[in-house]
């Protein structure tokens, strides 16, 4: 295998929920929170999920750990459908394979047991080393996540650390079992300004010393500009633009991106921002709203994109878009090409 | 503490405006075993009629025990120890209960970062303004709801959802309701602690931008507090920077952003990548906040800095202007960049 063979693909990942009682006069919708997703993490490369709450983000996250299954489409890790994974034991192969962190440091740790109990754990459940090994392990980790002295840290209880030092725990505990893939949902979003690069810049370094796969979900676009090597946009459940970081970063093509951007602050801007119809993105994913999701809310919009679904095509090298501007673009890209 | 002849080191930084605010010396304890700590240290702020002031920091700063005590919020065991809080010349510091009430909504109202949280959610928005207006003076049901319908209009959502229960509204409209609602009694300030963090970053910008325009037409002053410098400085006139229950900085919003001179500043100016420019591995700042059970001597960032001397560890740098003209609690302003 090639180093740039994908580690985990998703392909066509689609997931959907049924919303409304029925009853009380509600019609039952289906909602497409996921639709059509594809993408693929590989060794040493950070990829960047970027999206509003309600974009579909973390739905796309708890299908990769297996705690949805997709509606449709596939999950991927080498040649294997995570889909059809059985039994408690394939599970857990996969999931030493595949960790998650989590947006809440707070909530992720039992608040009545050691940062050793925390990392111990996954060592002892996944037989990572035998047992005589696992303090000294242990300590192996906690240094690794910059917490030391290891035995001191080792000895405390959750509530003795702070944010940034809780966050290093979960990302210890999930370095244990020794995966190839991290799935990162907004592991830094709750944690103080002057702490969040620290952690950034750890799983920087993780990545570069283990030869990881990350997938880095956020709402954040200068810390995925920071991580990232490829930056996918999520709108309503699709990906409406996807390319290198600095290519849909500073030449961003679909007009949500835009308008994601011009609302980052910026001090030397001022505050402007585009005058937009306030929507709910679960209302664009629902069944019943026909062409482009978010032709209510876009400045550009024209006739074609109330009745028609624009797909995601590229438009230059390996920068992708999902939008009918693009449309003379790639009909003379397939007439050429 | 006698008041009236307390030295007039009025309006620090202030200027000359009509000074509606004034903070002087504000020291907060809290109680721990074995003595007290000082969240709020000798902590002096002004705010004039219509300004909009920021105030930043890490959190355990002391930035919200600040924005508490000029409303007398504090939760105990917290409590003013020392310097007097003056609003538009009456003494916060020594109403009586009954003319608090008067003093919160009326004079002060504060927007909280879960503010879309504290509706009741078993009351219609409507029936919640009414319950205010009421609490606050007689006023006939039918009068209240049609200034609630003025206020629902004024922050962007159409009064018919006044008959909308808190569920049935996004986050974004919900935090659009308290400050209609903080806004409902012509208050001189609004306070707003981190009112925009629990949002996404298009929905806080359309909200500041409301924010904005609304204070330019009634015409009030907004203490701003959040961790976010890069907003602060688009949306304020001027800016303190707090650390470890200090004022370390204040100044004009665009001249502190083009030349900070506290390092803690400047560090927490770097704490943020950039969406633009150069990809470079930030540093942000090494460490973590002092314990303030047992603060360094002199300088508290001191252990922190890049730009310490021996002096910094034993001379304490009071707020002072700098050759700049800005005010600086630092020994070497403006020296590292």
């Amino acid at each position: 295998m090639s180093v740039e063979a994908p580690l985990l693909e998703a392909r066509g990942l689609t997931r959907t929920f049924e919303v409304g009682t029925g009853g009380l006069g509600l019609r039952r919708q289906t909602l497409r929170a996921v639709e059509d997703v594809s993408f693929a993490l590989t060794p040493g490369k950070v990829t960047a999920l970027v999206g509003q709450s309600g974009s579909g983000k973390s739905t796309i996250a708890r299908l990769l750990m297996r705690l949805y299954a997709p509606t449709s489409g596939s999950i991927l890790l080498g040649d294997e459908d995570v889909a059809r994974i059985r039994g408690r034991r394939n599970l857990r192969r996969y999931r030493s394979q595949v960790q998650m962190i989590f947006q809440d440091p707070f909530g992720s740790l039992n608040p009545v047991k050691r940062v050793h109990h925390h990392v111990a754990r996954p060592l002892r459940v996944h037989g990572v080393v035998p047992s005589s090994q696992i303090d000294e392990r242990v300590h192996e980790l906690l240094d690794s996540v910059g917490l030391t002295p290891p035995e001191v840290v080792a000895a405390k209880f959750p509530h003795e650390l702070s944010g940034g030092q809780k966050q290093r725990v979960a990302i210890a505990r999930a370095l244990a079992v020794e995966p190839k893939v991290i799935v990162a949902d907004e592991p830094v979003s709750m944690l103080d300004v002057s702490i969040r690069l620290g952690v950034l810049n750890l799983m920087l370094e993780l990545k570069e010393r283990h030869n990881l796969a990350f997938l880095y979900i956020t709402h954040d676009l200068a810390s995925a500009r920071y991580v990232a090597d490829e930056i996918l946009v999520l709108y309503a459940g699709q990906i409406v633009e996807r390319g290198p970081t600095d290519d849909v970063l500073l030449e961003p093509l679909h007009p949500y991106t835009q308008l994601l951007l011009s609302a980052v602050p910026n001090p030397n801007a001022g505050l402007q921002v585009q005058e937009l119809p306030e929507q709910r993105e679960t209302v664009a994913a629902l069944s019943t709203a026909v062409g482009c999701r978010f032709v209510d809310r876009c400045p550009l919009a024209f006739d074609l994109c109330a009745g028609t679904p624009p797909t995601l095509q590229p438009a230059h090298f390996d920068h992708d878009v999902r939008c009918h501007l693009f449309g003379a673009a790639q009909e003379a890209a397939r007439h050429t090409g | 503490m006698t008041v009236a002849n307390a030295p007039v080191v009025t309006s620090v930084g202030a200027g000359t405006g009509d000074v509606l605010v004034e903070i002087e010396g504000l020291v907060v304890e809290y109680p721990v075993s074995g003595g007290s700590v000082r969240a709020v240290d000798d902590v002096s702020l002004a705010i004039r009629r219509g300004e909009i002031v920021g105030l930043a920091g890490e959190s355990g700063c002391g930035k919200s025990t600040v924005a508490h005590s000029l409303l007398r919020i504090l939760k105990p065991p917290g409590e003013i120890t020392g310097g007097r809080v003056v609003f538009d010349g009456q003494d916060v510091l020594a109403l009586a209960p009954k003319q608090l009430r008067q003093f919160r909504w009326r004079n002060v109202s504060i927007v909280f970062q879960s503010a879309m949280n504290s509706l009741n959610p078993v009351m219609k928005v409507g029936d919640q303004f009414v319950d205010m207006f009421k609490a606050h003076g007689h006023v006939r049901k039918s009068d209240a709801l049609r200034r609630s319908a003025e206020l629902m209009e004024l922050v962007g959502i159409d009064p018919s959802r006044l008959r909308a229960y808190p569920h049935e509204l996004s986050g974004g409209m919900r935090q659009r309701v308290v400050i209609a609602m903080a806004l409902a009694l012509n208050p001189e300030l609004l306070v707003m602690d981190e009112p925009t963090t629990a949002l996404d970053v298009v929905v806080q910008r359309e909200i500041l931008r409301e924010i904005e325009v609304l204070q330019r037409e009634l015409g009030f002053a907004v203490l701003f507090i959040t961790h976010d410098l890069s907003l602060l400085v688009e949306f304020s006139d001027r800016i303190a920077i707090m650390y470890a229950g200090k004022v370390v900085e204040l100044g004009a919003a665009r001249e502190l952003f083009d030349g900070p001179l506290h390092p803690y500043t400047v560090g927490l100016m770097q704490s943020f990548p950039p969406l633009s420019g150069e990809r470079l591995r930030l540093t942000g700042i090494p460490g973590s906040p002092p314990d303030l059970r047992d603060p360094p001597p002199g300088c508290r960032f001191h252990p922190r800095c890049p730009r310490a001397e021996r002096r910094c560890s034993t001379d304490e740098p009071q707020l002072t202007a700098s050759a700049h003209g800005r005010l600086a609690a630092c020994h070497f302003p403006g020296e590292v960049a």
